[in-house]
């Protein structure tokens, strides 16, 4: 069995429960790696609810698969270290992460309709995984059942026994995560699961696993593109541009004082139900492709306080006030409007 | 008989717009430019006897020169009435090349037709025209192919109508799919709205939304058509004696096959290089079609 | 109410009405519209052999008599007439001849005497043994290799399975077949064929060498399309999300194949049998031809040929019965396999 925080030595308080420095995920071709990931360092700790925000091909999804060692060839990680509460995971063999996937990082994913195999039941796709980490037949029953309670399901019995065209896509989300948490992880990667749903479903599940996530103290890492979601439910947030991220700091304080001009122009892009009726705000251009990033600041072709400065080098991502760490040269005080 | 995976599903958008990078994408396929290479050979050698360029006359026969083996002068060496394998090879590739294309026209015609009918005109006509298919599907191609053949007689052409009057019913089946897609897509209903006369919306529309699909078809079909009309001349329900079918010289061959292995091996291999050699460009052009289904 | 509160509401769904009850009741409808299709298809077959027989130039008489039909009386004439049943309306030849049917009385042979019946239930069990071996040879062959090529497309393994694959979908059955006989005559002095055929209950063994090698001929061919069609699909399959999903619960790579991927994959292997089963068919004319096996695709060679339109007209129903039923079944399986197909 998977130890707690509370008794594993090597998780104090302060100590993190996942490590990740300077991952770098490429996409291996025979002319070499494109980077799609570059140099990400992030920490969460126990407890904690950190979000991972940005564009789609910002590359979170890529992290996070990193993380549990789920990348498909050919794209790879090329560098850099995760470690979860002191061991390594980035090289070790495959045996030995299975051992972890489940029971120590568990992993939700954004499209509940395939993330479920519609040949099986429900029930049985939540038993296979706690069986495979040694639970007996009964056991493992007794669990999911517990499981699907949990996630607050209807007629656990039932529910264990139907099929998931059979089940909303809210109630498939709700079994995802019960097969997520039945297996007692300290750490849950959440890869847009509200995504697919609608609003109201939406909420439901936030609050839903807000509540678990209190009662058993775990540690979170969700990714969204939404920032109306990151700023109900995370703590910590991390705002990710063309593969690194650019902003990371604590939810109110980036959204009140953002250092970074993509997260500034990200939140000017949210409509506003108060105030004035304007044009809703743009970001002019496109990210960059993978294989062809511009010199210097990846963000600078884009941004509106780009000096001749910033197509250098790129930023590092350096603390700056209120604990908030920006990647940016552009101190806020001199942003033009 | 045939095992051709002729009626994987497969429906291809956008086959005018890269008319021309469509032959290079071909050819980078391994698959594509291996199957065309053979076709080319094949092809070749088929012309080349209908235009006489053969090394003899395929029925020469030659009773001083029976069963001699490879040699210089009969490259493919002879069978037992002395006359000379590769010619006869040559002129069987003709034949059947000839009768798969016209088998292969039929089908595609009256196919098209049927899939066209059933997956525009939906309803009763598409109930009809594809039971009419399920029903010719339910009866075994070799009796249609028996029951022609022993009714109109032996010769290519009616070899060819029996096999295309089996086929049609999968090209009405691969070509319905598209139909139907195309049809209920946006800018035919918006077409449809406009007022544009059906036949300007079938064939400025429809047709050539089907035109990818069909030609993979087709291709597959000639390999089919090659195997089956090989196969009811092996039967001897092909043109008879003294006729240079590959069939026929492989089922003589079978006999013989102790003492000549030529008379047995050369057909036979001239059989697999046709059938290879469609399969491979239907495969090839269904990959450069629509990548996302190549097999690599 | 806030929001925990609402996310505490139970969740409706149609799991209200009770699934298992609603899941046997589609099903049995299901089977119920799939039969009543097989036997309209089945009747269509009837009458489409019925008139393509009939209607093609010549008929019995001319068939056994040959010219000499030429010299009969008229008187003679119309009595050979009115034996074989030329002349009456055809839907009245019809109705006589389906009456007769579900008698269980399919006529009797010209070329043998003998009823067909008896002919077709000699024939039987010979192809029944045979494609059944063949289907399997071609099951194991093709979903064996499909899966090895599939876990590791691109390798070494992967390759040879699609050359094998290439090669068995390019060469004709017939030319398999005498291959294989030409060989085994000559490279191993070996005639299984020359004594009579041995069914299995008179001498297995015997009879399990003669079946085998035609079986393995027509195995080849469906085993080529089977592979293909198994490691594509295993490859679709392994794209999906469940499957990252359930690596992602810990599970072993292997039960991820066999649990999830295989499984998955099982709906078009299904239908490709299907289809290799309906090519089969044909397939043992061809091969019991070859191998000299006194089965009904022999049975059908020489009725039409010999224009005895009794054994063919019976011959054909029992194929096209034969094809519709494991269409039948294919169905059902799919339903077997598939829980979404059953609501």
């Amino acid at each position: 069995m998977n130890t707690t925080l509370r008794t594993d030595p090597n998780v104090t308080s302060a100590s993190p429960v996942l490590a990740i420095r300077d991952l770098s995920v490429g996409l291996q071709t025979r002319s070499g790696a494109t980077e799609l990931v570059r140099g990400v360092s992030l920490d969460i700790r126990p407890g904690e609810r950190v979000g991972l925000v940005g564009e789609s091909g910002s590359g979170k999804s890529l992290t996070m698969l990193a993380v549990m060692g789920l990348l498909a060839s050919p794209v790879i990680v090329t560098g850099g270290s995760v470690t979860l509460g002191g061991t390594e995971l980035i090289g070790t063999p495959d045996r030995k992460l299975r051992a972890l996937r489940g029971s120590e990082i568990a992993m939700v994913y954004q499209d509940p309709m395939t993330s479920l195999d519609p040949l099986q039941r429900v029930g049985d796709q939540i038993a296979e995984g706690l069986r495979a980490h040694g639970a007996s037949r009964s056991e493992a029953g007794e669990r999911t059942l517990a499981a699907l309670a949990e996630v607050q399901l209807p007629h656990p019995h039932r529910l264990a026994r139907a099929y998931p065209h059979e089940l909303s896509g809210g109630m498939r989300q709700r079994v995802m995560i019960a097969a997520a948490l039945a297996g007692n992880p300290r750490l849950l990667l959440a890869d847009e699961p509200t995504t697919a749903l609608d609003v109201t479903i939406q909420r439901q599940i936030l609050a839903l696993v807000a509540r678990i996530q209190r009662a058993r103290n775990l540690a979170v890492l969700w990714v969204t593109h939404d920032l109306g979601v990151a700023a109900q439910f995370v703590q910590r947030l991390a705002v990710m541009y063309a593969g690194r991220i650019v902003e990371l700091g604590p939810t109110a304080a980036v959204f009140s004082a953002p250092q970074h001009p993509y997260t500034a122009a990200l939140l000017a892009a949210v409509p506003s139900t108060t105030g004035e009726r304007s044009a809703l705000g743009q970001i002019p251009g496109s990210p960059p492709e993978a294989g062809s990033l511009p010199p210097g600041c990846s963000f600078a072709p884009r941004c509106r306080q780009a000096r001749p400065g910033c197509t250098r080098a790129e930023p590092a991502l350096e603390e700056r006030t209120g604990g908030v760490a920006a990647a940016c040269y552009v101190p806020p005080a001199e942003w033009q409007a | 008989m045939a095992q051709l995976a002729a009626t994987e599903p497969l429906v291809v958008t956008n086959l005018g717009a890269s008319r021309r990078s469509l032959a290079a994408r071909l050819w980078s396929q391994p698959s594509g430019r291996a199957g065309l290479i053979i076709l080319a050979v094949m092809v070749l050698a088929g012309l080349a006897s209908l235009a006489g360029l053969v090394p003899d006359n395929p029925d020469a026969q030659n009773p001083a020169a029976t069963l001699r083996g490879p040699s210089a002068a009969h490259l493919f060496g002879t069978d037992q009435y002395g006359r000379d394998v590769l010619s006869r090879v040559m002129a069987g590739t003709v034949l059947s090349l000839q009768t798969a294309l016209l088998a292969v026209a039929i089908c595609a015609v009256l196919g098209t037709l049927g899939g066209v009918a059933a997956g525009y005109f939906g309803g009763v006509i598409s109930s009809i025209v594809t039971s009419v298919a399920d029903l010719i599907f339910a009866i075994p191609s070799i009796l249609l192919a028996l029951a022609i053949v022993s009714g109109l007689g032996a010769g290519w052409q009616n070899t060819a109508i029996a096999v295309g009057i089996s086929y049609t019913p999968i090209f009405i089946r691969v070509v319905r799919g598209p139909v139907l897609a195309i049809r209920n897509a946006d800018y035919v209903k918006a077409a449809r709205v406009l007022g544009f006369s059906r036949r300007r919306i079938l064939l400025r529309h429809v047709l050539p939304g089907v035109g990818g699909v069909l030609a993979v078809q087709v291709t597959l079909a000639l390999g089919w058509a090659v195997l089956i009309e090989a196969s009811l001349d092996f039967l001897g329900l092909g043109p008879p004696p003294p006729a240079a079918t590959l069939g026929l010289m492989v089922s003589d061959g079978t006999n013989i096959a102790g003492i000549a292995w030529w008379t047995l091996a050369f057909p036979a291999i001239a059989v697999v290089l046709l059938v290879l050699g469609f399969t491979l460009t239907g495969d090839g052009l269904r990959d450069a079609l629509d990548p996302s289904t190549a097999n690599s | 109410m806030t929001v925990e509160q609402a996310g505490a509401r139970p969740v409706a769904g149609r799991l209200a009405a009770g699934p298992t009850a609603s899941r046997g009741q589609a099903l049995a409808l299901r089977i119920a519209t799939r039969l009543g299709k097989a036997v309209l298809t089945l009747v269509g077959v009837a009458i489409v052999v019925f008139v393509v027989l009939r209607i093609l130039p010549g008929n019995q008489i001319t068939a056994s008599l040959g010219v000499n039909a030429g010299l009969l009386t008229k008187a003679q004439y119309a009595d050979l007439a009115h034996f074989y049943g030329i002349g009456k309306p055809l839907p009245q030849q019809f109705a006589q001849w389906a009456g007769a049917l579900l008698h269980g009385n399919m006529g009797v042979s010209d070329q043998s005497g003998r009823t067909v019946t008896s002919l077709i239930g000699a024939a039987l069990p010979v192809t029944l043994e045979l494609a059944v071996a063949a289907m399997l040879i071609g099951l194991v062959l093709g979903v064996g290799a499909g899966a090895v090529a599939a876990a590791a497309p691109g390798r070494p393994a992967d390759r040879a399975a699609r050359v094998v694959a290439l090669a068995g979908l390019g060469v004709p059955s017939f030319v398999i077949g005498s291959g294989l006989v030409a060989v085994l005559a000559a490279v191993f002095h070996y005639f299984p064929s020359s004594e009579g055929f041995a069914s299995l209950a008179s001498d297995p063994w015997l009879n399990i060498q003669q079946i085998f090698w035609p079986a393995l001929t027509l195995g080849l061919g469906i085993g080529a399309a089977i592979l293909r069609t198994t490691r594509g699909a295993m490859l679709d399959v392994a794209k999906q999300g469940f499957v990252r999903a359930a690596r992602g619960r810990g599970l072993q790579p292997r039960l991820v194949i066999i649990k999830h991927v295989l499984r998955n994959a099982m709906i078009p292997i299904l239908t490709m049998s299907g289809i290799q089963f309906g090519y089969l068919l044909g397939g043992t004319v061809v091969v019991e031809q070859i191998f000299v096996l006194p089965g009904l695709g022999r049975l059908l060679l020489t009725s039409v040929t010999g224009a005895d339109y009794a054994v063919a007209q019976g011959v054909t129903l029992v194929f096209a019965l034969g094809f519709i039923l494991v269409n039948l079944l294919t169905d059902v399986l799919y339903a077997v396999v598939d829980p979404r197909l059953r609501a």
